[in-house]
């Protein structure tokens, strides 16, 4: 209160660049995104008040479209789908400036996390984050589990209105609900932790893995995982308890579990939009004799965290996506992603290694 | 509850609050119409509003508008009693449609004013927190500035283009969809 400067002083006269970034922000929070794009060429201050992490959550976001790689067995090979009415982005899909350093030929994409790829060189676990719009990279040395195992996931961490660092969590599992072990990276100090006799001990016995070890769980890497409230949830099968969400800290230490919200669901698929835990899975109702009376995606959102209060947001039969009512068959309608900013899922008509952006 | 009239306008007595001015202008408002402003509503739980409330980011031109705003809106807000204790649902259904159209005409019309004095407002709804007119004004400049090109931001604002050729050249580039 006592520091008072008289705000109208050139409010006037530098305009917009006279109101504080809070009340600019509010304003372009409430136009649409294509504008917003175009104002970054107003100014430098403009240009860096919009491209602000801070900020990115407020200003409405916009779908370019569908980055997947088309593999088939061959390596990966990176593609963009645009939406119908945009040219491509300036990035190169292919990841040239990647396939053309020293040592790296088979690239094989393993996730994303808001706006940050985690790739997977050669046939090991060596792996390297990179952003596709600015093609920097950072090479992440293997995680120090061995021997490999065919059994072994990476998902990666990043919020940039967190922190400027990604962090990786490495999941290995020697068989089909044997052990599982979990490693953690980060890019603030460049190493994997590597305490394995501790670390593997502290996670089976307090981070919740225990009940699920020697017979317990395995972990389902297709069914998407998802960055929410600090902590990656991911879902887990277990044999007894069917399937559940998992949500772990930054080491991998599990701290909660979360139920699904309707059981009858098959094919899940758990993604973050707008800060929130998404749910889509495929939900088919027979009548008394067995036909089928209704089959599609129920999409869920939990909308409150700790009261674990999931709410059915929407129901789309197939008849009203694909034409048909008998597309069950999940192997050719998998969901591979949920935008993270409006609510809009995706789903693909066969079963490539798919991602997107 | 006080069932005597004294006892009333000792309450009612109690509840006006005074606002200064940058320019050292004082108004009386009722608490009703202060609270509006989450800032005030703080000072008054905190106990700080003796002997008026300084306001010294907001002159008296700008003040007398957000008053006038405050007081529609909390009439509003507490039905036609103007007390924020007579509030229910019920009163506030009774208010109906009439009385929101006529909020909405009461707001087309506050926004009539020249862009330094609606920005000026905004600084004071931002200063104050006070949401509605917040709302109010910042989408009356969305409105005004959505669908323009750079140039016409620049030249609706007198901003000076500080980018380099290059750097504009980029941004074009990365979002070239945004400029077709």
């Amino acid at each position: 209160m006592e520091e008072c400067p008289d705000a109208r002083i050139d409010a006037a006269a530098t305009a917009a660049g006279g109101l504080p970034d809070d009340a600019l922000v509010e304003i372009l929070s409430r136009v649409p995104a294509r504008s917003i794009h175009r104002f970054k060429c107003v100014s430098k201050y403009w240009r860096d008040l919009i491209a602000d992490p801070l900020h990115r959550k407020r200003l409405p976001q916009t779908l370019e479209g569908f980055f997947f790689s088309d593999d088939a067995g061959a390596g990966f090979r990176g593609r963009f789908i645009s939406l119908p009415g945009r040219s491509a982005p300036h990035i190169d899909p292919s990841f040239s400036f990647l396939t053309k350093q020293p040592g790296i030929e088979n690239l094989n994409l393993l996730g994303s996390c808001n706006g940050l790829l985690l790739f997977e060189r050669g046939s090991n676990q060596a792996t390297a984050p990179d952003n596709p719009a600015t093609e920097q990279w950072v090479a992440v040395p293997g995680c120090p589990l061995d021997p490999p195992t065919e059994s072994y996931f990476t998902y990666l961490i990043f919020d940039p209105a967190v922190s400027p660092h990604f962090r990786l969590v490495h999941f290995w599992q020697k068989d089909y609900f044997a052990e599982i072990e979990v490693r953690s990276f980060s890019s603030e100090t460049m190493v994997w932790s590597t305490d394995m006799a501790s670390q593997h001990g502290r996670w089976r016995d307090e981070g919740g893995w225990k009940k699920w070890v020697n017979g317990g769980a395995t972990l389902c890497p297709t069914w998407g995982s998802a960055f929410v409230n600090g902590m990656l949830h991911l879902v887990v099968y277990h044999a007894t308890e069917e399937h559940m969400i998992v949500a772990l800290d930054m080491e991998g230490k599990v701290c909660r579990v979360i139920t699904w919200p309707d059981e009858r669901s098959c094919h899940p698929f758990v993604g973050q939009s707008q800060g929130r835990l998404h749910f889509v899975a495929v939900l088919a109702e027979r009548g008394e004799r067995g036909h089928l009376k209704w089959a599609g995606l129920s999409i869920w959102v939990l909308e409150d965290y700790d009261t674990e209060e999931w709410v059915l947001k929407h129901r789309v039969s197939y008849l009203e996506l694909f034409g048909e009512m008998n597309s069950l068959d999940g192997f050719r309608n998998a969901v591979f992603a949920i935008h993270p900013e409006q609510f809009d899922f995706h789903s693909s008509g066969q079963q490539p290694e798919a991602d997107i952006i | 509850m006080a069932s005597a009239g004294s006892g009333d306008e000792k309450a009612a007595a109690a509840a006006m609050i005074t606002l200064i001015s940058s320019d050292n202008e004082k108004f009386e408002v009722t608490e009703a119409t202060a609270t509006l402003s989450q800032t005030i509503r703080h000072m008054i739980e905190d106990g700080c509003t003796d002997g008026g409330v300084p306001l010294p980011n907001v002159t008296s031109k700008i003040l007398a508008r957000v008053i006038e705003y405050c007081k529609k809106h909390a009439t509003a807000a507490a039905g036609e009693e103007g007390s924020s204790s007579s509030f229910s649902d019920a009163a506030f259904l009774e208010v109906d449609r009439a009385f929101l159209e006529e909020l909405e005409e009461f707001d087309d019309a506050f926004l009539e004013v020249d862009r330094a004095t609606l920005f000026d407002l905004i600084l004071a709804a931002n200063y104050l927190d006070i949401k509605g007119l917040l709302n109010l004004t910042c989408q009356k400049v969305a409105d005004s500035v959505k669908g323009k090109t750079p140039e016409q931001i620049r030249e609706m604002y007198n901003i000076v283009n500080d980018l380099t050729p290059e750097e504009e050249a980029e941004i074009r580039r990365e979002t070239q969809w945004a400029f077709e």
